[in-house]
């Protein structure tokens, strides 16, 4: 299963972001499990100057903006 | 791309800390954008201006082997700038709470206008959250929602518009979360 975190500190596009992201693992059944970071030193930990930022299994994936769903799709399938 | 890398609740300092820091060596970074800068600058003589926008970019031109203090408007984008560089591995940097306005209150040297600078500060209501910058949407609620979560709708105000005296303890704990943690 996919650890899939947002970091954002409660914007609109991070919201975005995230039921997006819940919408595509749902709609391709892919089991993940998703956790928004509000924090600012926890967002900040992992070097994300621009929000939302997106990090899969520990690793930044995209950072600034919401994520095109092909860019997701990809994610997901990988 | 980036990983995790934990780090260390930031260092806060208040105006009077910093100016003794910037006499012992330390250099100030002003992390706002240019035309801010150009309204209103702090009159130390060891400063570089590095917009929060930019700071990707350039964070490698500080040094690291100096006492670095950040400062912003009010102290919410520095904090940021502050933790980004101690994610790029720099231990010797601080943040400024309360930022320039908290600086003028307190009577520190700037260079232009202090009083028609915190006018326009107090008639732009997005001053308070830095909205000039890319990342704002994200860091005006992070802004606005601290000052809104921790104090009085009137301490939320003051520290958005920077009006009220420094001695108003309630506008120091607005404009220095982290003052209580450390």
């Amino acid at each position: 299963m996919k650890e899939i975190k947002v970091l954002g500190t409660g914007c609109a596009n991070c919201k975005n972001t995230l039921a997006l992201i819940d919408q595509v693992a749902q709609a391709t059944g892919v089991e993940v499990k998703l956790e928004k970071v509000e924090d600012l030193r926890s967002i900040m930990s992992y070097g994300v100057m621009s929000t939302p930022g997106v990090v899969i299994d520990g690793k930044v994936v995209h950072a600034g903006g919401v994520p095109s769903r092909d860019k997701v799709e990809q994610w997901l399938s990988a | 791309m980036n990983t995790v890398r934990p780090l260390e609740e930031a260092k806060q300092v208040c105006p009077t800390t910093t100016r003794r820091l910037i006499q012992e060596g330390a250099l100030l970074v002003d992390v706002r954008e240019p035309n801010e800068v150009a309204r209103l600058a702090f009159d130390v003589p060891a400063i570089v201006n590095i917009p929060l926008s930019a700071l990707e970019q350039r964070w490698s031109e500080l040094p690291k082997d100096r006492e670095l203090v950040l400062v912003c408007e009010v102290g919410s984008r520095s904090l940021k700038a502050t933790y980004y560089l101690q994610y790029q591995g720099f231990t010797q940097v601080s943040n400024m709470e309360g930022g320039i306005q908290k600086w003028v209150r307190k009577g520190f040297p700037v260079i232009g206008d202090a009083n028609e600078a915190l006018a326009v500060m107090e008639r732009a209501p997005g001053g308070c959250c830095g909205e000039s910058t890319p990342a704002s949407g994200a860091q005006a609620s992070a802004c606005c929602d601290n000052t809104a979560t921790r104090s009085s709708p009137r301490a939320a105000s003051a520290c958005c518009g920077g009006s009220t005296p420094a001695a108003n303890p309630l506008a120091s704990a607005c404009c220095a979360p982290a003052m209580e943690a450390a």
